[in-house]
């Protein structure tokens, strides 16, 4: 619920209390009956209020005013589920309890019941009253408009307010029922995605733990290769050697996840007559092959591509090819240095030192 | 042709770098290069639940001493030889067991809808009404202390406050309709003084009963005048995306409530 349409709504149960109470007010101010009666004297006409009905001897009256204490009750029913209906409104804006305030609101909606109730009564209280012979709904003044239309007017209102209020309540609950489906069912997606990413890292370290030394062994040297390439093999100083003991353990996991990539490790695999190995491509088949399944797959691999490759680049030294002039014997030669010191020897005197 | 369309270029050109004006200026706001600007602060909002509740305490008492101490009806009328005057306090004191016309008044057929018993009746119930503002008056003004101690949030303060509001709402309503009849019954008197036998010239009018009746209206007046001050309070908070752990005189030192 936005601002604008909280306030409207409150504005529209304020007003549906405030003409209750006006509506209650009139019910006890206001003269309701004329009775005609025909004495020796001539003809009197008393009027009568409420009040009045209730402590008249006749019984007839007494009924015309139990009929209007039912609708002055449905007023106050009207007052009551108002002003629950405006603490709902002020519990949604608050955001607190706000299934309490929605069930609130909703119960608030039962205004309209009442405030039909209310004008129904009435219209049907005074279309009785017109058909009695000796008695007639009283009148302004000279004026040919009766007093109980006032209340009748107030109660029109209040059901116009009802109308509206339960417009707004019910427009709201169905955002708000409609809204939490959709928040669902993406949570349940998100869910699915998530579970599905779970199987397949889990996969993915089963297969990696089940690897044989015998298999690392073979993967080791391809895995090595690029970084022989581009290191000082000459020189086996201290850091290389670090390096590329760290290198054989975690390339596994450091390496990005993609099915061609899968598809190549496993490959080598297939000649060697080990049990151990055999039990690969076994796991490989018990992976579900649905489109839907590939398709999280994908999207689960695509989204882990760039954070193992931003993490790959990080950790991997960026390496530069670089021309060092040796002090002693003036030979120039290329040598590849990364970020941190690098040991260099003269391939021509074998002076050894360090470039920065 | 030609020139409107460069007028409405440049116009573009110039609501362009407003726009542009603006967002750089929010960017610098947001950075922390460039300050605020500060605008005029309005009146805000305060914990009102001592000043409230006091303030319905007062109410309530005078309403009580009106009901106590000011007639309830005041009667004038010509009996030809003399004039009668009489003032008649609750359960219907003052009436004089020698001024039989008035008590004839108040007795059967019932021409303005009032009898001796509504005089006992509506002013007790008015001042249980009364005495339960009293009551509330007192539950909010504790409440303020304790506030004062505890230092709730302005939601929760707010929530509170609204809920008073209501049951003073709902209190005041009845203050109001338990009395209204006896100005109805003021009302009805103008259809059927003619009936009334000897008191053609009476002059009826009910003092406490239209002072509590004002009253109550006036408190019911202002209990949704709070109601609506505190749901716009309401909305200012969660508009600005405070969590209101604060207590509302914190912000007001620190000047972020504008």
């Amino acid at each position: 619920m936005n601002w604008g349409s909280a306030t409207r709504t409150r504005k529209i149960t304020s007003l549906i209390v405030v003409s209750s109470i006006i509506g209650l007010s009139l019910m006890a101010l206001l003269p309701w009956i004329s009775v005609t009666e025909i004495t020796s004297s001539g003809e009197t006409v008393t009027v009568y209020n409420i009040a009045m009905m209730e402590k008249s001897d006749d019984g007839q009256i007494g009924d015309i005013a139990k009929d209007l204490e039912l609708i002055s009750s449905f007023f106050w029913l009207v007052i009551i589920f108002g002003i629950l209906s405006f603490v709902g409104i002020v519990l949604y804006v608050s955001k607190k309890h706000s299934s309490l305030a929605q069930l609130i609101m909703v119960l608030g909606c039962a205004t309209i019941i009442f405030s039909i109730l209310v004008v129904f009564l009435l219209w049907n209280w005074i279309k009785n009253i017109e058909s009695m012979e000796a008695i007639s709904v009283s009148l302004i003044g000279s004026l040919s408009i009766k007093y109980a239309y006032l209340p009748l007017l107030v109660g029109v209102i209040s059901l116009i307010g009802s109308v509206s209020y339960t417009g707004f309540a019910t427009y709201f609950s169905i955002k708000r029922i409609i809204g939490s489906i959709k928040q669902k069912k993406s949570a349940e997606k998100q869910y699915d995605q998530k579970s599905m990413l779970k199987q397949f890292s889990k996969k993915d370290e089963q297969t990696i733990i089940k690897k044989t030394p015998i298999v690392e062994k073979q993967e080791l040297p391809k895995r090595i290769r690029p970084i022989e390439k581009t290191s000082l093999h000459e020189i086996p100083s201290e850091p290389e050697q670090e390096k590329s003991k760290e290198l054989e353990k975690p390339v596994m996991q450091k390496q990005p996840f993609t099915p061609e990539k899968l598809v190549s490790e496993e490959q080598p695999l297939k000649p060697v007559p080990s049990e151990t190995v055999q039990e690969q491509p076994q796991e490989s088949e018990e992976l579900p092959t649905s489109p839907l399944f590939e398709k999280a797959l994908s999207s689960a691999i695509e989204k882990r591509q760039p954070e193992i490759e931003k993490e790959e680049t990080e950790r991997q030294p960026v390496k530069k090819k670089i021309s060092v002039r040796c002090p002693e014997c003036k030979n120039v030669f290329t040598i590849e240095k990364d970020e941190d010191i690098t040991r260099i020897e003269c391939p021509k005197c074998g002076k050894k030192g360090i470039a920065k | 042709m030609n020139e409107e369309f460069a007028l409405g270029a440049k116009r573009g050109k110039k609501l362009k770098e407003e726009i542009l004006d603006e967002s750089f200026k929010k960017a610098e706001i947001s950075r922390g290069i460039r300050l605020p600007d500060k605008k005029p602060s309005k009146k805000s909002y305060e914990k009102t639940f001592p000043k409230l509740g006091v303030l319905l305490i007062i109410f309530a008492i005078i309403g009580l001493i009106f009901i106590y101490n000011v007639p309830w009806a005041y009667i004038k009328y010509d009996t030809g030889e003399e004039q009668v005057e009489a003032s008649i306090y609750r359960n219907f004191e003052g009436a004089g067991s020698e001024n039989q016309q008035i008590l004839d008044l108040f007795r059967s057929p019932h021409y303005i809808g009032l009898s001796i018993d509504d005089f006992t009746d509506m002013p007790t119930s008015a001042s249980y009404g009364f005495i339960l503002l009293i009551v509330l008056g007192v539950i909010l003004t504790l409440f303020g202390i304790l506030d004062k101690i505890r230092n709730f949030s302005l939601e929760t303060s707010i929530i509170i406050h609204f809920i008073f509001a209501i049951v003073t709402i709902v209190t005041g309503t009845f203050i109001v309709l338990s009395v209204i009849k006896i100005l109805g019954s003021h009302f009805l008197l103008g259809y059927n003084m003619p009936l009334i036998p000897d008191l053609s010239n009476i002059i009826l009018f009910f003092p406490a009963a239209f002072v509590v009746v004002v009253f109550g209206f006036i408190i019911v007046k202002l209990a949704f005048t709070i109601m609506r001050m505190d749901f716009n309070e309401l909305q200012k908070i969660k508009e600005i995306g405070t969590t209101s752990e604060q207590s509302f005189s914190q912000y007001a030192q620190e000047g972020k409530f504008q």
